[in-house]
């Protein structure tokens, strides 16, 4: 988990790079630090919505895997720790099959955390390449139509 | 364009990299040859005492005597006795309740077999 945040950290610094360096607008830094806000900032509230929450859901899901795989690790470790201990056959049986179910328990839990972090960094490059290529897209959010028989202000929303 | 190419690689690179086992190897079922199990048990009631034999094949370096209870719903093995022959007087016992025991047998490293099957018993009074 550790190599995992490093490694986002490391594509966080170099994104913030590229963001900063003259090749995206300034709005690509704001979806760089936080997928949906970008495009909130443009005006684009449905698609920011949907970055955002995506992105919120997974967080959270990594946090609640996270949670239960080091409460699975615990449980491993005391029953591993309770089977070393044992002098009874049917003990020592007994923990070494709660040692086998937790570390299952454990390897499924990490699975998840994986999956749902790498879904994750998924809806972040998503979220990155949308603000990259909509850049011409814009949508001016208030134009000012002046006609001859008066003017239209016109207030534009993008989803 | 080629900035962008070469960020996506290397996002590919280092979310691999992240994503590798970190908690080691499975443990294995645990394998061993227990010791068999006493046999043939039986206890005699005697006054405020019940004497308990049993037979057990093979090698082992003693045995250990349980009284069996309940605690709450759960069965209790207590040892009350470790001895190295095939019998056992329990003592100090309240008469005319009905005790139940069971013997398991330990080898030479400590590591104790099955539990025979129990068998109960009333104490008489003196």
């Amino acid at each position: 988990m550790k190599r995992f945040i490093s490694a986002l950290l490391l594509i966080f610094i170099f994104a913030a790079g590229i963001a900063t360096d003259g090749l995206c607008r300034e709005n690509t830094y704001y979806s760089v630090l936080f997928p949906g806000w970008g495009q909130m900032k443009d005006g684009r509230y449905g698609k920011g919505t949907l970055f955002m929450g995506a992105e919120l859901v997974l967080l959270t899901g990594v946090l609640m895997s996270n949670i239960q795989y080091d409460r699975d690790v615990d449980q491993y470790e005391e029953a591993s720790a309770a089977f070393r201990s044992a002098t009874y056959i049917g003990d020592k049986l007994n923990y070494n099959r709660q040692m086998m179910d937790r570390w299952d328990d454990a390897d499924r839990m990490d699975t998840y955390r994986k999956v749902l972090a790498g879904a994750a960094v998924g809806v972040w490059l998503l979220n990155i390449a949308d603000m990259v290529w909509s850049e011409d897209q814009k949508v001016k959010p208030v134009t000012l139509d002046v006609r001859e028989d008066g003017f239209l202000v016109t207030k534009s929303f993008s989803f | 364009m080629f900035r962008i190419s070469a960020f996506f690689v290397l996002v590919l690179i280092l979310a691999s990299f992240g994503c590798s086992d970190e908690h080691g190897e499975s443990p294995v079922a645990y394998s061993y040859q227990a010791l068999s199990t006493p046999e043939d048990l039986e206890a005699e009631p005697g006054s405020e005492s019940i004497s308990l034999t049993w037979n057990h094949s093979g090698e082992y370096r003693e045995f250990i005597v349980y009284i069996l209870y309940y605690s709450g719903t759960e069965m209790v093995h207590q040892p009350v006795d470790t001895t190295a022959s095939t019998s056992s007087i329990i003592g100090d016992l309240v008469p005319n309740l009905e005790y139940c025991f069971s013997v398991s047998a330990v080898d030479s490293s400590g590591m104790e077999g099955w539990r025979s099957d129990e068998v109960c018993a009333v104490a008489h009074s003196n």
